[in-house]
């Protein structure tokens, strides 16, 4: 067993979980390192180029993420959203602190009930309802 | 031209996707059904290759994509991240928390990746 084309999916598939960790920092980045990963490595295959398992491994390796992310958000209807997003829904599922999974899926809703976005970036939380922000007072600092 | 590590490797990231939308998301199966996917796939990709059933491209294509895949989230949320953890779990320091809302209607609003968090759970600075 050749066991240089496992080096070559593992080193593609966390380059890919680095590059979500880090897309805040540049728009598309999704985008940029899975398509364009793909299509270098295809172009590498193409002409021969490196070790002859090498560019096969990333050609597998780069289709097998950019395929996973566009296919689960294709299937959520969430096509458009590919290279912007940092991660595949397969995350938010619910968890031991309560809350549940993405709309549609497995919450229930009623009015009164908070919604919580969450951003790539870790700043600090900004309550944007006024009322809220009345009772409990926003960590930003200011009055809303 | 071998269009065959591509096919291969397309087809186990389809696979990992459909099972990212449709698989149960709750109990054992449901919470790791991302690296029980990316193992399977793995270890079926090993066992074609050790035992010479499958073609040597196929066996690498299952071995590569399912690796590549577990990679990826392992790179991105760490071990929980590998094993099914939450999106709203600490251990994803990407995201935070950032905006609190409470909704006119019953409808979620219209933003990337919202969390519905019940009121009794939600964050201290949220409650109220």
């Amino acid at each position: 067993m050749e066991f240089t084309p496992l080096l070559v999916g593992a080193a593609v598939g966390g380059g890919a979980g680095l590059v979500d960790r880090e897309e805040a920092k540049l728009a598309h980045s999704q985008l940029i390192y899975r398509v364009g990963g793909l299509v270098a490595s295809l172009w590498a295959q193409h002409k021969g180029i490196g070790p002859a398992n090498v560019a096969p491994a990333a050609v597998s390796a780069f289709a097998a993420n950019t395929a996973s992310r566009a296919t689960a958000l294709f299937l959520k209807g969430e096509l458009h959203e590919f290279g912007m997003t940092g991660h595949p829904p397969r995350l938010a599922l619910p968890t031991a602190a309560g809350a549940t999974s993405r709309p549609g899926l497995a919450s229930p809703t009623a009015a009164g009930d908070v919604w919580v976005r969450q951003s790539r970036t870790p700043e600090v939380q900004h309550l944007t309802n006024t009322t809220q922000a009345g009772m409990a007072g926003c960590p930003c600092g200011q009055k809303h | 031209m071998d269009w065959k590590p591509l096919i291969y490797g397309a087809l186990v990231g389809v696979g990992d996707g459909v099972v990212d939308r449709y698989a149960p998301t709750t109990g054992f199966f449901g919470r790791h059904r991302g690296i029980l996917y990316q193992g399977a796939a793995f270890l079926a990709g090993a066992w074609g290759e050790l035992t010479g059933n499958l073609s040597p491209d196929l066996s690498y294509g299952l071995m590569v994509g399912g690796l590549s895949l577990a990679m990826e989230d392992l790179a991105y949320g760490g071990i929980p991240g590998a094993l099914g953890a939450t999106a709203y779990s600490p251990a994803y320091p990407p995201y935070a928390l950032t905006e609190v809302v409470t909704p006119a209607s019953v409808e979620p609003p219209a933003w990337h990746r919202p969390v519905y968090i019940r009121p009794d759970t939600q964050p201290a600075t949220a409650a109220g």
